[in-house]
């Protein structure tokens, strides 16, 4: 089963006079395990592509299937429970929740996964261990750098072992150097567990870690 | 996972400590609002209820105490016939008044207080004092017994003399569950008060205590009967008249005040989540985006709101009981009956304001665009 499948996917964004195509025809799948990087300049449509993907978004054309289920097609509330437990999230800011410990935003996201404590508890000690961030559980993300911060991020999205990987610019608020660990620690965990990762970025750096480069500009895949 | 998100959407420490301070504040109004009616209820059921008394002859209409001491009132005439019927143990005159009470020689009016003064058969007839705080019971014509907030607010004590209606007289015990807010009791001799408010042969009720096994509905017959112009209310009728008079009176007031307090906790409460929300949208934008419902983000912002309330009311509540204390140890004039189950009430209340008060936030939570998520 293919994590993820997006046919003849189009979005238009405004209406009228004003509404401007911002995807063309967009397809694409991605199997078990792949490291695919969305790369393109700023406003080629990347992040609209991983909300589609993510269910997030809704195609104006196309078709969506995540983690074999098609999207959109039935219920909403169904369609957002299957994302909540097919789907990972890592965002350009970490996004953590700042009144929560790194710990409780793990929690969080297993919960809203569905997964049973004992699971989410033993998931979260191992992934933590795995990032090297276990001695910060109890922290709260003002007193974390930013490397620190995304790698959390990181363990917060592949918690409830999802099919599928969304990151967008994950690296794009981090130096050189935390940037590399953290998509070495996404490349890594995903081989491991066998998560699809889709990272839509513009950093030429991560192409090294990526089983396939995906080419976008001006909401057309090129290559 | 409704926990986690509420604890995640706690707002800035300073404002939500306010809004706490404000929903305790309305809390403990509401309460002593509530207290005080409570108080004065509890001061006329316990003085019109109390043990030893079975019927209330009175005149036609005055089915109550204060009406008792308004409307026309009772030849001491009727006493020994009503004392003669069968059934009838004992049966005592009681006389009621509003009378001046001050300090002996006291010019300034503004010390002089009004007081419903309550003539009986000194020392152990129908109608004494319900309770005492100290002292005993007035024995000789010239002694009385006096409410302790008013003893507090004349400034006197056992022992001390004061004037009722002109007449110079000595406190030998001060009672308790006799102070109305308004005004309070003090017990004089029949004829003290007779002669204080010009009222010899009369009497406002004739209290009756009756045999035992004696048939209630024939002595209410048989006083009715020979007096046309005079009724008999059983104990739990004259109690219930006197609540209903109290509460005609005190509970339209009472509603409104409450009423005001509860919808300004509600809008503290409201207005405090509404920022939140707002606030904090990019991280219920980044819960919805990762799957979280709407349904449960609201119920995040419902515990919010339901935690907020439920902090102040408790607050509120301990600050009732502790201001119930200080003011029986400080200030007796103003009297707090506390009962848990209008604390309980009133708590119920303010949570349920408070959650009414986040609908508006929760529904503001259909406009949050996961996508934000991603501009965050």
């Amino acid at each position: 089963m293919k994590p993820l499948i997006l046919e003849g996917i189009s979005q238009t964004r405004g209406r009228g006079a004003r509404a401007v195509k911002v995807l063309h025809d967009v397809s694409m799948a991605v199997e078990p395990g792949e490291f695919v990087l969305l790369q393109g300049p700023s406003g080629a449509g990347k992040t609209t592509v991983l909300s589609v993907a993510g269910g997030i978004l809704t195609p104006n054309a196309g078709s969506v299937e995540l983690g074999g289920r098609r999207l959109h097609s039935g219920s909403p509330s169904r369609d957002r429970r299957h994302r909540a437990g097919t789907v990972g999230f890592v965002f350009q800011r970490c996004n953590l929740l700042p009144h929560l410990t790194v710990w409780e935003n793990i929690l969080l996201m297993g919960q809203i996964a569905g997964r049973e404590a004992e699971d989410i508890r033993r998931g979260a000690e191992d992934l933590l261990r795995r990032v090297g961030i276990d001695n910060l559980r109890d922290r709260f993300p003002r007193e974390l750098s930013g490397g620190e911060e995304q790698r959390a991020a990181v363990v917060r999205a592949l918690i409830h072992r999802p099919a599928i990987v969304l990151a967008d610019e994950p690296t794009g608020s981090l130096d050189g150097r935390a940037g590399q660990a953290v998509i070495e620690i996404l490349a890594e965990i995903a081989r491991t567990f066998q998560s699809a990762v889709v990272v839509a970025t513009h950093d030429l750096r991560i192409a090294a870690f990526a089983s396939r480069i995906v080419r976008i500009e001006d909401g057309r895949i090129l290559s | 996972m409704i926990a986690l998100l509420s604890k995640s959407l706690r707002g800035r420490h300073a404002r939500r400590r306010l809004a706490v301070a404000g929903v305790a504040a309305c809390t403990l109004l509401v309460i002593v609002i509530a207290s005080a009616f409570r108080s004065v209820q509890t001061a006329m059921s316990s003085y019109a209820g109390q043990t030893g008394v079975d019927l209330w002859v009175a005149p036609n209409e005055a089915d109550n105490l204060i009406r008792g001491s308004t409307i026309t009132f009772i030849p001491l005439t009727a006493l020994e016939p009503i004392r003669a019927i069968p059934g009838v143990a004992a049966a005592d005159p009681v006389l009621e008044a509003f009378l001046p009470v001050q300090l002996p020689g006291a010019r300034d009016p503004l010390r002089r207080l009004t007081l419903l003064t309550i003539g009986y058969r000194q020392p152990d007839g129908l109608g004494g004092p319900p309770g005492y705080a100290s002292g005993r019971p007035p024995r000789a014509p010239d002694e009385i017994a006096l409410d302790r907030a008013a003893a507090f607010r004349l400034g006197v004590g056992i022992g001390d003399a004061v004037e009722i209606g002109g007449f110079k007289v000595k406190i030998a015990g001060l009672t308790t569950g006799t102070n109305i807010l308004a005004t309070q009791f003090v017990f004089t001799s029949f004829d003290a008060a007779a002669a204080a408010g010009g009222l010899t042969g009369q009497a406002a009720f004739i209290l009756i205590k009756l045999s035992p096994g004696a048939n209630r509905e024939s002595v209410i017959g048989a006083v009715e009967g020979k007096f046309p112009g005079l009724r008999a209310y059983t104990r739990a009728y004259f109690v219930a008249a006197n609540a209903r008079e109290v509460t005609a009176g005190f509970v339209p007031l009472m509603a409104l005040i409450a009423g005001l307090g509860m919808g300004a906790a509600a809008v503290l409460i409201g207005l405090l989540i509404l920022s939140v929300v707002d606030e904090r949208r990019a991280d219920l934008a980044v819960v919805i985006a990762m799957g979280m419902g709407t349904g449960a983000a609201g119920g995040g912002v419902l515990a919010q709101a339901a935690a907020i309330s439920l902090k102040g009311t408790l607050i509120g509540a301990a600050l009732s009981v502790a201001l119930k204390l200080a003011l029986d140890a400080f200030l007796p004039t103003i009297p707090l009956r506390l009962f848990p189950a209008d604390i309980m009430l009133i708590a119920l209340l303010f949570i349920l304001a408070g959650l009414g008060s986040a609908v508006v936030p929760v529904l503001r939570l259909k406009a949050v665009d996961p996508l934000e998520a991603f501009r965050a």
